[in-house]
């Protein structure tokens, strides 16, 4: 909200601001942050930053107040009487209100002479110093009302008013209003509307009506200076997509008892421009309750704010803000607010008030006791950090992406959005189509070393949550090359070696990857397990039509079960180790993991270790057959094997191998 | 001739030939002398074997075999000291500017560095580390945290539903009415994660960022407290030259409220581009923990106060390293994210 200094100077005079910097520094350090400050010649704007809690300080006389409260000086309220003419209000006017409990309060007030035309220099300069453009002197009158007390005060052309009243009620279904800002509204009982003896004539509290507007030929006019209940008025703006003005104090809560002073004051302002006040005024109210009383301790200020501020010292801060302040007893209070803080409900409500004024910089700085016992991460959180670890240092790198993505899939599998703002209208169920996506962003860059890894939660029907990691290692592609060698294309290979490796780090044994079962989607290349439960899958997936890649997907949930002690110490053997080599073919359709598992059954304890070192499929060998060299070592954890006693143990291993349908070379 | 005598004056010889090699050639045809198949000594000593007696054999036959072993060790380790003394001789073999080579480098992103130096300091401070569900209900995001329906504050936390009641979490603030459920107090705990706002993508907003939040509740846990407790995260986190502000604010969920500045560690508070030529940057929101959400969790508020607090991972890591857009933290470019170290 924008308010200038002269006004704001206008208002408290005597009283000894600074210039515009200084009134900008104290503004911040109450609490109501000035976004940018524009000085004008000796007139400066303050763009102001005012909280959802303040409607109050919505206005130049809200703000006045406020440094009223700091300076400790008081506010020369702007005048307000009229000299009022001609017949009673009662005999022009009537006013109806059906929904009390929307409308607490209804002022009206009757001006007769109107004369519509250009405004004064001195309100056209000062509305354009606020951002307000001038339209006629009625209209500006009202905006400058609305600016200098923060209460909207609405002129109708009374002569327009079909029998010249107003009446508060729902609107009806399908009820039909062309609003000011020129746009047909179709309105429903949930939108309160102000309307005259036949029809809506303004949305209560947000806009008036194109029929009843103040124009060239308005001779009467009839002023509504109302309070409606803020979350009817939320609803509504919220429900038409209008916001002005008016709705953006009124949905926040008015000062009720400001209704009646800002009427005057658009009466007083007009008459000074010739117009006509008619006697009295129209009040309608609804039984209201007063601002009940708050107690507060200096107890309470001091445990709160970290520093005992003697009671009397709170009890004039609050006087100064308006307050009616009691002392009950000694260190303790009681506080009354003012209409315009309907903010100020309880005691802490009251302390926030006292430490503003009393000024945060003055709070000293404490480290609190330590009175809870410091944690260790819990293992999931822990689980995480261990990845990331382990990933960048195999040369992984970390992305983070959308938690909704488009959806490529089945999208009855993921939940949607109700309200998305993109075409992101999913939540993901997976992760891969994110890591897909910042892997082709990197390639159409022209990046190199393209192997990612992201961590994050996914989400499946019908309402899981949980927590996944995702691996990209693009197919095909040489890896790091040097001026000594040139890198090995990887594949998939280096995505299971990648999960082999981080699965050690973190201390994940037992892992089986077994082909994808009948069913899965033909992307599907393995199936990760361990312990029988499934903890994640391998893929196959195109980045685009000319980069394929290796994706895997881990249920970290699922990980974090299988997760063994990290360290698990073992004594050193101090005999020898001696490993043999055996060459074989066998067919091709027989699985690696099929011959390790028969090695290790027919070797005894001295079998250590199982490595493949070479594996050959191509036409120097029959059809149908792969060639194979596994490296088998042995060692006892008692004695120096001879080799003769190696060589029997290794037979034994070979014959195995032979019976399973191994040739030996 | 006993053989076994025969083999350790043949281990003494070669020993000693072993010695006097001083090239590659030399060891080649060292190596041939004795292991050669057709002439090699120790070849002829085991094609004796057979001949021996079949007592003796067995423990012949073990040693002429560690012989061979021995030989060939020696001989791998007399060339690998042979090399290094070349080497040595000559060090213009190596050119020492030529790039050496690197093991693949891969990079954590910008967001999780700063996650984990936020969290560090903490750590160092006894918070525990606490997180929970992106997706939550509207009252674990809204009314336990003190926003009722058509609440104003709502405005400025427009949300993603996936049905009337449940939405992504547009703070972590969820997190600390789940662990206050979950705990009793004394509690120090921060709570790292995603959250998710409405907001149209621009180069200051992503519908999706990152927070942390912290939360103490205790006895005698006050405003000055808090500000400490802040003090020292700055200190820590951006210079022990940095200065702090904190202005009173409005966060529906504390009482008071204040919205916390740093002096611009930039400009040094003369001003510049980042703090808007204020010299202060705002970096996060905080209070006293209103005494409503002790009433939602079920604690007795008698003499119970706490302070919390919350900041944009994001946003600090675009300050602390002038990134200009806020979109790249999701472009996921290599370029990017490897400016920020390992
Ligand atoms: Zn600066």
């Amino acid at each position: 909200m924008k308010v200038n200094y002269l006004w704001l100077k206008d208002l408290l005079p005597g009283c000894s601001l600074g210039g515009p910097e200084s009134v900008s520094r104290t503004l911040t350090s109450i609490g109501h942050a000035v976004d940018t400050l524009t000085i004008r010649g000796e007139d400066a704007v303050f763009d102001l930053d005012i909280t959802s809690n303040r409607p109050d300080c919505l206005s130049v006389i809200g703000i006045a107040r406020e440094l009223a409260a700091v300076h400790g000086a008081s506010i020369n309220m702007p005048p307000s009487d009229v000299i009022e003419e001609g017949p009673r209000i009662e005999g022009v006017t009537t006013v109806i209100v059906d929904s009390d409990d929307l409308c607490p309060r209804f002022c009206a007030r009757v001006m007769t002479g109107v004369v519509v035309g250009e405004s004064p220099d001195w309100l056209r300069a000062r509305l354009e110093t606020i951002g307000q453009r001038s339209i006629n002197n009625v209209v500006d009158v009202t905006n400058y009302v609305l600016f200098e007390t923060g209460h909207p005060v609405h002129a109708y052309d009374l002569d327009r008013l079909n029998g010249h009243m107003l009446r508060v009620r729902p609107a009806r279904p399908g009820e039909r209003l062309r609003t000011l800002d020129g746009v047909d509204r179709v309105l429903d009982p949930q939108v309160l509307v102000i309307a005259d003896q036949k029809d809506a004539v303004g949305l209560a509290g947000i806009m008036g009506g194109e029929a009843t507007e103040v124009s060239a030929g308005t001779k009467r006019i009839l002023l509504e200076s109302a309070a409606f209940e803020p979350r009817g008025i939320r609803r509504a703006s919220k429900k038409l997509g209008l916001r002005t003005e008016a709705s953006t104090r009124l949905e926040k809560g008015c000062d009720q008892e400001a209704a009646l002073f800002a009427a005057a004051r658009v009466c007083r302002l007009l008459q000074e421009m010739g117009c006509q006040v008619s006697r009295g005024y129209l009040d309608v109210r609804a039984a209201s309750e007063p601002h009940g009383c708050i107690d507060l301790t200096a107890e309470e200020v001091a445990t709160l704010v970290g520093v005992a501020i003697p009671i009397d010292e709170c009890g004039k801060i609050l006087e100064k803000l308006g307050f009616l302040v009691r002392f009950d007893a000694p260190s303790k209070l009681c506080a009354c607010a003012p209409s315009y803080r309907n903010d100020v409900v309880s005691s802490v409500d009251l302390v926030e008030e006292i430490a503003r004024i009393y000024g945060y910089d003055r709070i000293p700085s404490l480290l609190p006791p330590l009175d809870s016992e410091p944690e260790p991460l819990v293992p999931h959180l822990q689980l995480e950090e261990d990845l990331r670890d382990g990933l960048v240092g195999m040369g992984l790198t970390e992305v983070i992406n959308y938690t909704f993505i488009t959806p490529t899939g089945d999208p009855s599998q993921m939940r949607p959005l109700l309200n998305p703002i993109s075409e992101r209208t999913h939540l993901r169920n997976t992760l891969l189509p994110g890591l897909t996506e910042s892997a082709l962003h990197n390639f159409n860059n022209g990046n190199e070393g393209i192997r990612l890894f992201e961590i994050g939660h996914i989400f499946h029907l019908p309402d899981q949550e949980c927590a996944a990691l995702g691996i990209l290692i693009p197919a095909g592609l040489p890896g790091e090359s040097s001026w000594r060698s040139r890198g090995s294309t990887s594949d998939y290979y280096d995505l299971k070696g990648h999960i082999e490796d981080l699965f050690d780090r973190i201390g994940i044994r037992q892992v089986k990857f077994s082909p994808a079962p009948d069913g899965c989607t033909t992307m599907v290349v393995a199936l990760l397990t361990a312990g029988g439960d499934e903890i994640g899958r391998c893929e196959r997936i195109d980045i685009d039509s000319k980069h394929p890649a290796y994706a895997a997907e881990l249920n970290l949930e699922a990980l974090l079960t299988k997760v063994e002690s990290r360290v698990s110490y073992r004594p050193l053997v101090r005999f020898p180790a001696s490993s043999r080599d055996v060459s074989f073919l066998i067919d091709e359709n027989i699985e690696y993991a099929r011959l390790a598992a028969v090695v290790s059954e027919a070797s005894g304890p001295e079998f250590t270790g199982l490595s493949l070192i070479d594996l050959y499929r191509g036409d120097k060998i029959p059809a149908g057959k792969k060639s194979m060299t596994m490296r088998l070592r042995y060692q006892s954890s008692e004695k120096t094997l001879t080799s003769v006693e190696v060589d029997s143990l290794h037979e034994r291993c070979v014959r195995a191998l032979e019976q399973a349908g191994a040739i030996r070379r | 001739m006993d053989l076994l005598a025969e083999l350790k004056a043949l281990e003494a010889s070669f020993r000693a030939e072993i010695a006097a090699c001083s090239d590659d050639h030399a060891l080649t045809e060292l190596r041939d002398r004795y292991l050669s198949r057709k002439r090699g000594l120790l070849s002829d000593k085991m094609r004796l074997l057979p001949q021996i007696d079949p007592a003796q054999r067995a423990v012949a036959g073990q040693r002429a075999n560690e012989l061979k072993r021995l030989i060939e060790e020696k001989l791998q380790e007399r060339a690998s000291e042979i090399t290094a003394s070349q080497r040595a001789a000559k060090p213009d073999l190596i050119d020492v500017t030529l790039p050496g080579i690197r093991p693949p480098r891969g990079f954590l992103h910008p967001i999780t560095k700063t996650r984990r130096e936020i969290c560090r300091i903490f750590m160092q401070m006894g918070y525990s580390i606490e997180d929970g569900p992106e997706l939550d209900t509207d009252y674990f995001n809204f009314e336990a945290a003190n926003i009722p329906p058509d609440h104003p504050a709502r405005d400025a936390q427009d949300s993603f539903y996936i049905s009337e009641d449940t939405l992504l979490r547009t703070h972590t603030t969820p997190v600390q009415i789940h662990s206050m459920l979950r705990r009793k107090p004394p509690i120090r705990i921060i709570a790292p994660g995603r959250v998710f706002r409405r907001d149209a993508t621009d180069a200051t907003h992503t519908p999706m960022f990152f927070q942390v939040e912290g939360l103490v509740v205790g006895r005698g846990i006050s405003f000055a407290h808090l500000r400490g407790t802040l003090q020292t995260f700055a200190h820590m986190m951006f210079g022990s030259d940095v200065k702090l502000r904190l202005r009173p604010s409005y966060f529906p969920f504390v009482e008071p409220g204040a919205e916390v500045d740093i002096s611009c560690f930039l400009c040094k508070g003369r001003g510049c581009r980042v703090c808007k030529d204020s010299g202060w940057i705002e970096i996060l929101g905080s209070g006293m923990v209103h005494p409503a959400l002790f009433d939602r969790v079920g604690y007795d508020p008698t003499g119970l106060t706490g302070f919390a607090f919350g900041m944009g991972i994001d946003r600090i890591t675009l300050l602390k390293y002038g990134i200009e857009d806020t979109r790249l933290f999701f472009e996921n470019d290599l370029r990017f994210i490897s400016q920020f170290g390992g």
